[in-house]
Protein backbone atom coordinates (compact mmCIF):
# COMPACT_ATOMS: atom_id res chain seq x y z
CA UNK A 1 0.00 0.00 0.00
CA UNK A 2 1.35 3.41 -0.95
CA UNK A 3 0.50 6.84 0.37
CA UNK A 4 -1.35 7.71 -2.87
CA UNK A 5 -3.78 4.85 -2.22
CA UNK A 6 -5.44 7.05 0.40
CA UNK A 7 -6.64 9.52 -2.27
CA UNK A 8 -5.63 13.14 -2.36
CA UNK A 9 -1.98 13.39 -1.36
CA UNK A 10 -2.41 16.97 -0.16
CA UNK A 11 -5.13 15.90 2.21
CA UNK A 12 -2.90 13.13 3.50
CA UNK A 13 -0.07 15.59 4.13
CA UNK A 14 -2.46 17.87 6.04
CA UNK A 15 -3.47 14.91 8.21
CA UNK A 16 0.16 14.00 8.92
CA UNK A 17 1.00 17.60 9.87
CA UNK A 18 -2.09 17.93 12.09
CA UNK A 19 -1.60 14.59 13.81
CA UNK A 20 0.93 15.68 16.52
CA UNK A 21 -1.51 18.29 17.86
CA UNK A 22 -4.55 15.99 17.82
CA UNK A 23 -6.16 14.39 20.91
CA UNK A 24 -5.44 10.92 19.44
CA UNK A 25 -1.71 11.65 19.44
CA UNK A 26 -1.88 12.92 23.03
CA UNK A 27 -3.66 9.74 24.14
CA UNK A 28 -1.09 7.58 22.34
CA UNK A 29 1.78 9.42 24.00
CA UNK A 30 0.12 9.06 27.38
CA UNK A 31 -0.11 5.29 26.95
CA UNK A 32 3.42 4.97 25.65
CA UNK A 33 4.71 7.14 28.43
CA UNK A 34 3.40 4.61 30.89
CA UNK A 35 5.67 1.96 29.41
CA UNK A 36 8.63 4.26 28.85
CA UNK A 37 8.57 4.41 25.06
CA UNK A 38 7.10 7.86 24.48
CA UNK A 39 10.34 9.65 23.60
CA UNK A 40 11.40 7.02 21.12
CA UNK A 41 8.05 6.67 19.34
CA UNK A 42 7.53 10.41 19.23
CA UNK A 43 10.87 10.87 17.57
CA UNK A 44 10.09 8.11 15.07
CA UNK A 45 6.70 9.53 14.16
CA UNK A 46 7.94 13.06 13.63
CA UNK A 47 11.21 12.26 11.90
CA UNK A 48 11.43 12.34 8.12
CA UNK A 49 14.70 10.37 8.00
CA UNK A 50 13.61 7.71 10.38
CA UNK A 51 16.30 5.09 10.48
CA UNK A 52 19.25 7.40 10.06
CA UNK A 53 18.29 9.70 12.93
CA UNK A 54 16.29 7.60 15.37
CA UNK A 55 18.38 6.26 18.23
CA UNK A 56 18.05 2.63 19.18
CA UNK A 57 16.28 1.75 22.43
CA UNK A 58 19.28 0.02 24.02
CA UNK A 59 23.03 0.52 23.94
CA UNK A 60 25.54 -1.06 21.59
CA UNK A 61 26.65 -3.73 24.08
CA UNK A 62 23.12 -4.96 24.68
CA UNK A 63 22.38 -5.02 20.93
CA UNK A 64 25.59 -6.95 20.31
CA UNK A 65 24.90 -9.54 23.00
CA UNK A 66 21.29 -10.05 21.92
CA UNK A 67 22.30 -10.50 18.29
CA UNK A 68 25.11 -12.81 19.30
CA UNK A 69 22.79 -15.11 21.24
CA UNK A 70 20.24 -15.07 18.44
CA UNK A 71 22.85 -15.83 15.79
CA UNK A 72 24.33 -18.72 17.77
CA UNK A 73 20.86 -20.23 18.26
CA UNK A 74 19.98 -19.79 14.59
CA UNK A 75 23.26 -21.32 13.44
CA UNK A 76 22.99 -24.31 15.75
CA UNK A 77 19.32 -25.00 15.01
CA UNK A 78 19.62 -24.63 11.23
CA UNK A 79 21.60 -27.63 9.91
CA UNK A 80 22.45 -25.81 6.68
CA UNK A 81 24.46 -23.18 8.46
CA UNK A 82 27.25 -25.30 9.95
CA UNK A 83 26.49 -28.92 10.83
CA UNK A 84 25.58 -29.96 7.28
CA UNK A 85 28.71 -28.33 5.91
CA UNK A 86 30.91 -30.01 8.45
CA UNK A 87 29.35 -33.45 7.93
CA UNK A 88 29.63 -33.27 4.14
CA UNK A 89 33.22 -32.04 4.22
CA UNK A 90 34.34 -34.71 6.66
CA UNK A 91 32.50 -37.36 4.64
CA UNK A 92 34.19 -36.31 1.39
CA UNK A 93 37.53 -36.16 3.18
CA UNK A 94 37.30 -39.66 4.61
CA UNK A 95 35.88 -41.07 1.39
CA UNK A 96 38.69 -39.56 -0.69
CA UNK A 97 41.41 -40.67 1.71
CA UNK A 98 40.25 -44.25 1.92
CA UNK A 99 39.47 -44.74 -1.77
CA UNK A 100 42.29 -42.96 -3.59
CA UNK A 101 45.21 -43.08 -1.17
CA UNK A 102 47.13 -46.02 0.21
CA UNK A 103 47.14 -45.06 3.82
CA UNK A 104 50.32 -45.02 5.81
CA UNK A 105 52.74 -44.99 2.88
CA UNK A 106 54.78 -42.18 1.40
CA UNK A 107 55.12 -43.69 -2.04
CA UNK A 108 56.05 -41.11 -4.69
CA UNK A 109 53.79 -42.98 -7.15
CA UNK A 110 50.79 -41.54 -5.35
CA UNK A 111 52.00 -37.99 -5.10
CA UNK A 112 49.49 -36.68 -7.65
CA UNK A 113 46.62 -38.35 -5.80
CA UNK A 114 47.91 -36.91 -2.56
CA UNK A 115 48.07 -33.37 -3.97
CA UNK A 116 44.62 -33.80 -5.53
CA UNK A 117 43.28 -34.91 -2.17
CA UNK A 118 44.69 -31.91 -0.33
CA UNK A 119 43.51 -29.46 -2.97
CA UNK A 120 40.07 -31.04 -3.32
CA UNK A 121 39.29 -31.17 0.37
CA UNK A 122 40.39 -27.59 0.94
CA UNK A 123 38.41 -26.21 -1.95
CA UNK A 124 35.37 -28.26 -1.03
CA UNK A 125 35.51 -26.97 2.56
CA UNK A 126 35.31 -23.42 1.22
CA UNK A 127 32.72 -24.26 -1.44
CA UNK A 128 30.18 -25.77 0.96
CA UNK A 129 29.94 -22.35 2.59
CA UNK A 130 27.31 -21.83 -0.12
CA UNK A 131 24.97 -24.03 1.94
CA UNK A 132 24.45 -21.07 4.26
CA UNK A 133 23.22 -18.79 1.46
CA UNK A 134 19.45 -19.45 2.00
CA UNK A 135 19.79 -18.61 5.69
CA UNK A 136 21.76 -15.45 4.93
CA UNK A 137 19.13 -14.28 2.44
CA UNK A 138 16.36 -14.75 5.02
CA UNK A 139 18.46 -12.98 7.65
CA UNK A 140 18.93 -10.06 5.27
CA UNK A 141 15.18 -9.51 4.90
CA UNK A 142 14.71 -9.74 8.68
CA UNK A 143 17.57 -7.37 9.36
CA UNK A 144 16.22 -4.73 6.97
CA UNK A 145 12.82 -4.83 8.67
CA UNK A 146 14.28 -4.73 12.15
CA UNK A 147 16.69 -1.96 11.33
CA UNK A 148 13.82 0.04 9.86
CA UNK A 149 12.39 -0.04 13.37
CA UNK A 150 15.71 1.05 14.88
CA UNK A 151 16.19 -2.18 16.79
CA UNK A 152 19.96 -2.27 16.36
CA UNK A 153 22.82 -0.60 14.57
CA UNK A 154 24.61 -1.94 11.50
CA UNK A 155 27.89 -2.21 13.42
CA UNK A 156 26.31 -4.41 16.10
CA UNK A 157 24.81 -6.69 13.44
CA UNK A 158 28.05 -7.10 11.49
CA UNK A 159 30.17 -7.57 14.61
CA UNK A 160 27.82 -10.18 16.11
CA UNK A 161 27.71 -12.15 12.87
CA UNK A 162 31.46 -12.01 12.49
CA UNK A 163 32.00 -13.21 16.08
CA UNK A 164 29.75 -16.21 15.51
CA UNK A 165 31.53 -17.04 12.25
CA UNK A 166 34.85 -16.73 14.05
CA UNK A 167 33.85 -19.11 16.83
CA UNK A 168 31.97 -21.71 14.80
CA UNK A 169 34.55 -21.81 12.03
CA UNK A 170 37.19 -22.34 14.72
CA UNK A 171 35.27 -25.45 15.82
CA UNK A 172 34.90 -26.39 12.14
CA UNK A 173 38.62 -26.24 11.45
CA UNK A 174 39.46 -28.05 14.71
CA UNK A 175 37.29 -30.98 13.66
CA UNK A 176 38.73 -31.02 10.14
CA UNK A 177 42.30 -30.83 11.34
CA UNK A 178 41.80 -33.42 14.06
CA UNK A 179 40.27 -35.92 11.65
CA UNK A 180 42.73 -35.50 8.80
CA UNK A 181 45.51 -32.99 9.47
CA UNK A 182 47.23 -33.81 6.22
CA UNK A 183 44.08 -33.15 4.29
CA UNK A 184 43.12 -29.81 5.72
CA UNK B 1 46.22 -34.65 19.93
CA UNK B 2 48.60 -34.92 16.98
CA UNK B 3 50.31 -38.11 18.09
CA UNK B 4 47.07 -39.82 18.97
CA UNK B 5 45.14 -38.78 15.92
CA UNK B 6 44.26 -41.87 13.93
CA UNK B 7 44.02 -40.16 10.58
CA UNK B 8 47.21 -38.26 11.08
CA UNK B 9 49.05 -41.51 11.70
CA UNK B 10 47.38 -43.39 8.88
CA UNK B 11 48.16 -40.77 6.29
CA UNK B 12 51.76 -40.57 7.39
CA UNK B 13 52.20 -36.82 7.79
CA UNK B 14 55.09 -35.91 10.11
CA UNK B 15 53.50 -35.02 13.44
CA UNK B 16 55.18 -31.72 14.09
CA UNK B 17 53.41 -28.90 15.88
CA UNK B 18 54.32 -26.15 13.39
CA UNK B 19 52.72 -28.11 10.55
CA UNK B 20 49.50 -28.50 12.51
CA UNK B 21 49.28 -24.84 13.49
CA UNK B 22 50.15 -23.63 10.02
CA UNK B 23 47.58 -25.90 8.41
CA UNK B 24 44.82 -25.18 10.90
CA UNK B 25 45.39 -21.41 10.91
CA UNK B 26 45.37 -21.19 7.14
CA UNK B 27 42.17 -23.26 6.99
CA UNK B 28 40.55 -20.96 9.52
CA UNK B 29 41.56 -17.83 7.64
CA UNK B 30 40.47 -19.31 4.33
CA UNK B 31 37.05 -20.29 5.67
CA UNK B 32 36.58 -16.89 7.32
CA UNK B 33 37.49 -15.12 4.08
CA UNK B 34 35.06 -17.23 2.08
CA UNK B 35 32.35 -16.67 4.69
CA UNK B 36 32.88 -12.90 4.67
CA UNK B 37 32.66 -12.82 0.90
CA UNK B 38 29.54 -14.99 0.82
CA UNK B 39 27.80 -12.90 3.49
CA UNK B 40 28.41 -9.72 1.52
CA UNK B 41 27.28 -11.53 -1.64
CA UNK B 42 23.96 -12.46 0.01
CA UNK B 43 23.37 -8.80 0.84
CA UNK B 44 24.11 -7.66 -2.68
CA UNK B 45 22.07 -10.45 -4.38
CA UNK B 46 19.11 -11.03 -2.06
CA UNK B 47 17.68 -14.04 -3.92
CA UNK B 48 18.77 -17.58 -3.09
CA UNK B 49 19.19 -19.13 -6.56
CA UNK B 50 21.08 -16.22 -8.22
CA UNK B 51 23.27 -15.87 -5.11
CA UNK B 52 24.09 -19.58 -5.18
CA UNK B 53 24.89 -19.44 -8.90
CA UNK B 54 27.09 -16.40 -8.54
CA UNK B 55 28.86 -17.96 -5.56
CA UNK B 56 29.61 -21.15 -7.53
CA UNK B 57 30.98 -19.11 -10.43
CA UNK B 58 33.22 -17.12 -8.09
CA UNK B 59 34.51 -20.29 -6.42
CA UNK B 60 35.19 -21.76 -9.85
CA UNK B 61 37.32 -18.74 -10.80
CA UNK B 62 39.10 -18.96 -7.45
CA UNK B 63 39.75 -22.70 -7.73
CA UNK B 64 41.44 -22.24 -11.11
CA UNK B 65 43.94 -19.87 -9.52
CA UNK B 66 44.99 -22.39 -6.86
CA UNK B 67 47.50 -23.76 -9.40
CA UNK B 68 46.30 -27.37 -9.34
CA UNK B 69 44.02 -27.46 -12.35
CA UNK B 70 45.92 -24.96 -14.52
CA UNK B 71 49.45 -23.65 -13.82
CA UNK B 72 49.42 -19.94 -13.06
CA UNK B 73 52.12 -19.38 -15.68
CA UNK B 74 49.72 -20.48 -18.43
CA UNK B 75 47.15 -17.86 -17.47
CA UNK B 76 47.15 -14.43 -19.08
CA UNK B 77 48.28 -11.36 -17.14
CA UNK B 78 44.67 -10.12 -17.19
CA UNK B 79 43.67 -13.10 -15.04
CA UNK B 80 46.86 -13.94 -13.13
CA UNK B 81 46.65 -10.88 -10.88
CA UNK B 82 43.51 -12.32 -9.27
CA UNK B 83 45.73 -14.82 -7.43
CA UNK B 84 46.42 -12.09 -4.88
CA UNK B 85 42.75 -11.63 -4.07
CA UNK B 86 41.90 -15.32 -4.04
CA UNK B 87 41.49 -16.73 -0.52
CA UNK B 88 41.37 -20.34 -1.72
CA UNK B 89 44.64 -20.08 -3.64
CA UNK B 90 46.41 -18.26 -0.81
CA UNK B 91 45.17 -20.68 1.87
CA UNK B 92 45.92 -23.75 -0.24
CA UNK B 93 49.46 -22.60 -0.96
CA UNK B 94 50.22 -22.15 2.74
CA UNK B 95 49.14 -25.75 3.16
CA UNK B 96 51.51 -27.00 0.45
CA UNK B 97 54.38 -25.64 2.54
CA UNK B 98 53.08 -27.24 5.73
CA UNK B 99 52.38 -30.60 4.11
CA UNK B 100 55.55 -31.04 2.00
CA UNK B 101 58.47 -29.09 3.47
CA UNK B 102 61.23 -31.42 4.75
CA UNK B 103 59.45 -34.61 3.70
CA UNK B 104 60.77 -37.47 1.60
CA UNK B 105 58.89 -39.91 -0.62
CA UNK B 106 60.02 -43.43 -1.55
CA UNK B 107 61.08 -44.29 -5.16
CA UNK B 108 58.52 -45.46 -7.71
CA UNK B 109 58.60 -46.20 -11.49
CA UNK B 110 57.75 -42.58 -12.29
CA UNK B 111 60.29 -41.20 -9.82
CA UNK B 112 63.13 -43.76 -9.58
CA UNK B 113 65.14 -41.68 -7.13
CA UNK B 114 62.20 -40.80 -4.96
CA UNK B 115 61.00 -37.28 -4.20
CA UNK B 116 61.74 -34.62 -1.63
CA UNK B 117 59.32 -32.05 -0.31
CA UNK B 118 61.18 -29.24 -2.08
CA UNK B 119 60.85 -31.05 -5.41
CA UNK B 120 57.13 -31.44 -4.82
CA UNK B 121 56.78 -27.75 -4.01
CA UNK B 122 58.57 -27.14 -7.33
CA UNK B 123 55.62 -28.72 -9.16
CA UNK B 124 53.66 -25.56 -8.42
CA UNK B 125 54.57 -22.50 -10.48
CA UNK B 126 53.90 -20.24 -7.50
CA UNK B 127 56.00 -22.38 -5.16
CA UNK B 128 57.86 -19.40 -3.72
CA UNK B 129 55.21 -18.93 -1.11
CA UNK B 130 55.65 -16.14 1.38
CA UNK B 131 53.55 -17.37 4.26
CA UNK B 132 53.28 -14.07 6.15
CA UNK B 133 52.35 -12.17 3.00
CA UNK B 134 49.61 -14.72 2.31
CA UNK B 135 48.33 -14.45 5.88
CA UNK B 136 48.27 -10.64 5.75
CA UNK B 137 46.44 -10.67 2.41
CA UNK B 138 43.87 -13.13 3.83
CA UNK B 139 43.33 -10.91 6.89
CA UNK B 140 42.94 -7.84 4.67
CA UNK B 141 40.45 -9.74 2.53
CA UNK B 142 38.35 -10.50 5.63
CA UNK B 143 38.45 -6.86 6.79
CA UNK B 144 37.52 -5.50 3.34
CA UNK B 145 34.53 -7.82 2.90
CA UNK B 146 33.30 -7.12 6.44
CA UNK B 147 33.44 -3.40 5.64
CA UNK B 148 31.52 -3.99 2.42
CA UNK B 149 28.96 -5.96 4.44
CA UNK B 150 28.70 -3.08 6.93
CA UNK B 151 27.95 -0.66 4.09
CA UNK B 152 25.24 -2.97 2.75
CA UNK B 153 23.64 -3.36 6.21
CA UNK B 154 23.89 0.36 6.87
CA UNK B 155 22.31 1.52 3.63
CA UNK B 156 20.17 -1.42 2.38
CA UNK B 157 16.48 -0.61 2.20
CA UNK B 158 16.92 3.17 2.44
CA UNK B 159 15.62 3.62 -1.09
CA UNK B 160 12.23 2.28 -0.01
CA UNK B 161 11.67 5.15 2.41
Amino acid sequence: MRSTDFGDINHLNECVEAYPSSPAYARLMQELDAIGLAARVSQQLLSTKRRATTPTAVGFGRQYLSLLVRQVRTSVINPLSYSFRLAVTVGIMLFSATVWLTLGTRDSAQIYGYIAYLCGVLQFAALVGLAAVPQRVIQRAEAINQRSNSMYSAAAYVLANFTVDLLLLFVFRCVLCALAPSGC
Amino acid sequence: MLSTCVWFWLLGVPSEAWRFFLISTSVWLMLLSSESFLHALCWSVPYTIPALGLGVVMFGFNAVLAGFFIPISQLGWWYRWAYWVDPIALGTNINWVAAFTNTSWTPSPNFPTGLTGDQILGFFPQSEIRIWVNVIVLLSYIVVWQMVLFMFVRFAGLARK
